[in-house]
């Protein structure tokens, strides 16, 4: 099957050529960009592009990707200057030519592929895991409407693909930060009725590297692919704490 | 000692795969005060499991009180064509519930009725509403839950790191032999006891719902080590894959859209499902639209749509009305839930496939249908566990979730996959656990097996004129996908083992450039060996039963066959040959076997 017939769906417009640039790296070279051409139908996202190369061009060119499809959060790059993930991005918003590099603020490996390992240890940092309260009962009786759940609901759906993190000028600047997607994770247990772990968990909140270093800047909310908003988790956090400092929670 | 030549670690008990049954599994051996290693192939959190969409079957009777653990198990038997290890469907049903309650003590928040409970959808194949779950997102929230709290555990992972072979001492194992993705510098783990929880084999086929895991390692692995694989034959093709864009093809569309009143249609807006209800549903499926309209609002007095049978009678059904012409513009069938329900409620109970839908199609499922199709899903049969422990053949190796076989039979009912994983990952992590606290003395990993490892992972980096690995990949997907698909017949299939065959030859001379950082085109290289062995399993298991049952359907031999019905095809290494063998089922009690014959 030829590689127009591969990308473009049967019965839409005709493929056209798409540039793209990007970025390669390998241990011990020189960072370099690379250019790739790709036929690309209506529907082709920049992940079968890359999948494309990597498959009859460049075998050698390194990239993340598990699910395809938006649920895991594996192919987090930036796209022509923004985190995106490119299985759901598609070339037909992107112009011409596209501008592919990796994720920053993560150490790089290789190529598109970033050390996730920090992510995980920020997550850790915070403490990310619920801890049931001794004695609670086999499981809660929460109202799908209660008011705790509503403040949970938006939060809740973080894929942990990095893109919040790439996008923080603070993680940058402050390397014990933990960033926009361990402190969204937070607020979810902070404010979840059946955790036990509050205490601990505000006492690395409220250090010097945590909370107050976020400025509210909000490119976390502006990427994130889920529709989050850590900003706003972030916010509600302090106002949490305030309240807590003064005795009022 | 060679072991220093490797980065070398060692644990009681190493894990091989971080999806549910994997994390499940560290969580259970770490609590029993053994030291744990996790390995994952992708980072952690990203397994398959974090794709699974609809939920998690557990008799808990929330919805209708009348559901227990003997509904279950009878659902589990019966969707499974009998062919089900007995004890595994009796322990899954039984344990199933625990387990649910158990992830929520750890964080996990599924939806819930009115009254604050949790609540339970319907699927294919389960007389109740039975699964819990989040809107269409159980997978993620399953998954998020346990990874975060495994992190908190005195575990060890050892991200993105591919096991190529497991390690024996004598007849035991003693470890496994891996390289880190993205350096390619190459890893001994030193372990007594190993647990398989590696997924399945969904990318030997063109069109599958698996993430780009499903390769067939943890199957390979344990077939190589000695264990013996069941029901290989029995693949799952899921009836509702996306078919277009091309690029998406055989993504998942959630059975949760027909649980929640979607229904099949054809090109003519025929609801066809009702032309393909088999003899052995048709006393507890409605034979009308109208009882079945009725049905999902008062399933007391209403027999079940036919749009919700058992995966394998759906998938087929869609087969046969594409191929009498009767198909969608893109080759599949028409799954229509905008006719049928608000918008509202669509986004709310389905927001992943509203956006699914949306962003890869074009497509607004608020207002119009779906186009779908079958799609390469589940492996059905696995590793041959024993049912209590999850034990294999092999002492010291046990294997859990989709790698083991079992508890599905011929064909697996939706929801019971996300159960299956803690389920019996629980088990396989408490077993090794105890296996490796019984176990006197050392284990000795020797320095020769190493050695060859190393050569032999080493080879495609020494040819660099060699044929591109992609290309064979490319061609056995199209070969498993044409020859080995939803309907197979004996010529078909003699000519896949002949193709698989020419690709072990051609796999010899792979090359790939690049040196051995984060190189993708050695990462298939090497997982192509895998995907080689457990096609040519499924493809001479499928030779050996000559008859039609669950997800195997021979068009030579369309009926059941009951002689077939009560043995089991086991598919073993002899001398590095793959032996195929048809062995009896063992009976079920008296207890078990009367849960068939009182009505309810």
């Amino acid at each position: 099957m030829s590689m127009t017939a591969l990308l473009a769906a049967p019965d839409r417009v005709v493929p056209r050529t798409v540039t793209l640039r990007v970025f390669r790296w390998s241990p011990g070279e020189r960072e370099r960009s690379q250019t790739y051409e790709v036929a690309a139908g209506a529907d082709s996202t920049v992940l079968d592009a890359l999948v494309e190369i990597q498959r009859r061009q460049d075998p050698t060119l390194a990239f993340r990707y598990a699910c395809r499809v938006g649920m895991c959060g594996s192919c987090a790059m930036v796209v022509n200057g923004r985190e995106r993930w490119a299985c759901r991005t598609r070339l037909v918003t992107l112009g011409d030519a596209v501008d592919v590099r990796p994720l920053y603020h993560f150490p790089l490996l290789r190529d598109l592929v970033v050390d996730m390992a920090p992510f995980v240890a920020r997550m850790q940092a915070v403490g990310a895991a619920l801890v049931p309260a001794p004695g609670a009962p086999g499981y809660a009786q929460v109202p799908g409407d209660g008011a705790e759940r509503r403040g949970i609901d938006p939060a809740i759906e973080c894929i942990g693909c990095g893109m919040c993190v790439s996008a923080c000028t603070m993680v940058a600047h402050n390397p014990r930060f933990p960033g926009p997607a361990a402190l969204n994770r937070a607020f979810t247990l902070q404010l979840d009725p059946r955790d036990a772990g509050r205490d601990d968990r505000w006492r690395a909140l409220t250090s010097d590297d945590a909370l107050w270093r976020c400025h509210g800047q909000g490119n976390c909310t502006a990427v994130c692919p889920m529709g989050l908003a850590p900003t706003t988790s972030i916010a509600r956090l302090r106002r949490m704490a305030t309240r807590r400092l003064f005795g009022l929670a | 000692m060679a072991t220093t030549q490797y980065e070398t670690h060692e644990h009681d008990v190493i894990i091989i795969g971080a999806g549910g049954a994997g994390l499940r599994a560290a969580v259970e051996a770490a609590a029993q005060g053994v030291s744990v290693g996790l390995i994952c192939k992708s980072l952690l959190g990203k397994a398959h499991t974090v794709m699974a969409e609809g939920g998690i079957a557990a008799a808990m009777g929330n919805v209708y009180p009348e559901d227990n653990w003997r509904v279950h198990f009878r659902d589990t038997m019966r969707g499974g064509k009998m062919l089900n290890n007995w004890r595994m469907a009796q322990i899954h049903a039984q344990e199933s519930p625990e387990r649910v309650l158990e992830l929520e003590r750890w964080g996990a928040l599924f939806d819930r009725t009115k009254d604050g409970r949790i609540l339970q959808r319907d699927f294919g194949g389960h007389r109740y509403a039975r699964l819990a779950h989040v809107g269409d997102r159980t997978g993620l929230e399953m998954i998020r839950t346990l990874q975060y709290h495994a992190i908190h555990q005195t575990i060890d992972v050892y991200m993105e790191c591919t096991i190529t072979r497991l390690l024996k001492d004598g007849e035991r194992v003693c470890g496994a032999f891996g390289y880190w993705r993205n350096t390619g510098k190459f890893v001994v783990f030193k372990a007594k006891a190993i647990v398989l929880a590696t997924g399945g084999m969904g990318k030997c086929w063109k069109f599958c719902t698996n993430s780009w895991e499903g390769t067939g390692d943890g199957v390979t692995l344990a077939l190589d080590a000695g264990a013996e694989l069941i029901d290989m034959e029995c693949y799952q093709f899921h009836p509702t894959g996306m078919v277009w864009p091309v690029s998406v093809r055989g993504i998942l569309v959630t059975e949760g859209v027909r649980g929640d009143g979607g229904t099949l249609k054809n090109s003519k807006g025929e609801r066809f499902m009702f032309k393909y209800i088999p003899e052995f549903f048709k006393a507890e499926t409605a034979d009308t639209e109208a009882e079945a309209d009725r049905w999902y609002e008062d399933k007391k007095n209403n027999r079940r749509t036919p749009d919700l049978l058992p995966r394998d009678e759906v998938a087929r059904a869609i087969n046969s009305e594409v191929k009498a012409g009767r198909g969608s513009p893109h080759g599949g069938v028409f799954l229509d839930i905008a006719s049928r329900r608000p918008a509202d409620y669509i986004r709310k109970r389905l927001p992943s496939m509203c956006h699914q839908f949306k962003e890869l199609a074009d497509v607004d499922i608020t207002k119009e249908p779906m186009e779908v199709g079958p799609t390469a899903h589940y492996m059905n049969g696995g590793v041959r566990v024993d049912a209590d422990t999850a034990g294999t053949a092999v002492p010291g190796l046990f294997a859990a979730g989709e790698v083991a076989g079992g508890l599905h039979g011929a064909n697996r009912l939706g929801g019971n996959s996300l159960s299956d994983l803690v389920v019996f990952g629980r088990r396989a992590g408490l077993y090794a656990a105890l296996y490796v606290k019984n176990l006197g003395g050392t284990v000795t990993v020797d320095a020769g097996q190493l050695e060859a490892c190393a050569r032999e992972a080493l080879a495609p980096l020494e040819r660099p004129g060699g044929e591109n690995p992609y290309a064979i990949q490319t061609e056995l997907q199209e070969t498993m996908q044409a020859l080995v698909g939803i309907i197979r017949t004996e010529s078909e299939l003699r000519e896949a083992v002949v193709r698989i065959e020419q690709y072990k030859q051609r796999l010899q001379k792979v090359g790939v450039t690049g040196g051995r950082e984060y190189n993708p085109g050695w990462h298939t290289a090497l997982d192509l060996y895998a995907l080689l062995t457990v096609s040519e399993a499924v493809a001479r298991a499928a030779l050996d039963r000559k008859e039609s049952r669950g997800g195997h359907t021979r068009d030579d031999h369309p009926k059941p066959d009951p002689k077939l019905g009560a043995v089991n095809v086991v598919v073993r290494r002899r001398q590095g040959e793959m032996a195929t063998a048809l062995e009896a089922i063992p009976a079920m009690p008296a207890d078990l076997k009367g849960l068939f014959e009182e009505k309810k």
